[in-house]
């Protein structure tokens, strides 16, 4: 997959623990892979909010059952600047996948602080984090 | 030493009244009873503890079953609970409060976060082990470190140098 650098991959988060409201940004927890060795994104790069507001409730949060409390984006480039990779995973379209987590627990969390620090929390505005 | 008493009270501060005259091992027994109970002789810390405890329980009943978080996230892990509660009631009186979440892999996550890039995670699962990671400025630290009973002193060291003071 060829993306840009700085292409925007959005994380939707679905847990009100994702996000730290005193700081209003989303916590490392949000970046930690599936069993799978697996963080879940989308593409948004040259999507308007609505649209990746809508993909966000479509593709995930009634796929999943839960309610959609915001995103947390960052850069193909952060992503890569923690040494991880991004897949595409389609369909659905747009869908890719944050993968190369490396099996010790300690270091996932250590890269997902680490992408958390550099993410842009935005919360939808359907749902306040409690 | 003296016939050792229990009473039996509604306040935990006051019915720890340890006779001067029971020595050491009276106190030890004390402090041992106090723990067992779950009593502790800070208020202070009596608060934090129990708040920390609350969003522990939350998190256990929110975490309980598979794909808890949509993602496919693993359901907390046998003896995950017990470690973090002990961990939680093992801290120093200057420790701040932390904040308790589930991670997908099934293990429960005690973390101190004072913003982006000032963060302290500490993860807790089926071993007697603590697995941590800080991310401090720029700086960077994790490992793991046998956790029974006695929050690990690396684990201190960071909090310390994080100014997770409460």
């Amino acid at each position: 997959m060829i993306t840009d650098p700085l292409d925007p991959l959005a994380r939707f988060l679905l847990h009100r623990n994702d996000i730290s409201p005193e700081h209003l940004r989303a916590r490392p927890r949000a970046f930690l892979p599936d069993s799978r060795g697996e963080t879940s994104v989308f593409r948004i790069g040259g999507l308007n909010d609505d649209e990746v507001w809508e993909t966000g409730r479509v593709e995930v949060s009634q796929k999943r059952g839960l309610p959609l409390y915001g995103r947390a984006d960052v850069t193909t480039a952060s992503v890569a600047g923690a040494g991880l990779d991004v897949q595409s995973a389609e369909p659905p379209e747009r869908h890719a996948v944050i993968v190369g987590w490396p099996p010790a627990k300690e270091e996932r969390i250590s890269l997902a602080q680490q992408l958390a620090a550099e993410a842009q929390l935005v919360l939808c505005s359907a749902v306040e984090p409690t | 030493m003296s016939p050792l008493t229990l009473t039996v009270s509604s306040s935990p501060v006051s019915a720890y009244a340890p006779d001067s005259s029971e020595g050491e091992e009276g106190r030890s027994i004390h402090e041992s009873l106090f723990r067992a109970f779950g009593f502790d002789r800070s208020i202070v810390r009596g608060y934090r503890v129990r708040e920390a405890l609350s969003q522990l329980n939350l998190v256990v009943e929110e975490a309980s079953t598979p794909n808890w978080d949509g993602y496919g996230g693993r359901a907390i892990v046998p003896g995950a609970e017990s470690r973090a509660e002990l961990f939680l009631r093992s801290l120093p009186t200057w420790v701040d409060v932390p904040e308790v979440s589930a991670h997908p892999d099934g293990e429960i996550g005690i973390e101190w976060y004072h913003g982006p890039t000032r963060v302290l995670t500490v993860s807790l699962g089926t071993e007697d082990v603590a697995t941590y990671a800080v991310l401090s400025g720029i700086e960077r630290a994790h490992g793991r470190a046998v956790f029974t009973g006695t929050v690990p002193s690396i684990v201190l060291f960071h909090l310390r140098r994080l100014g997770a003071r409460g």
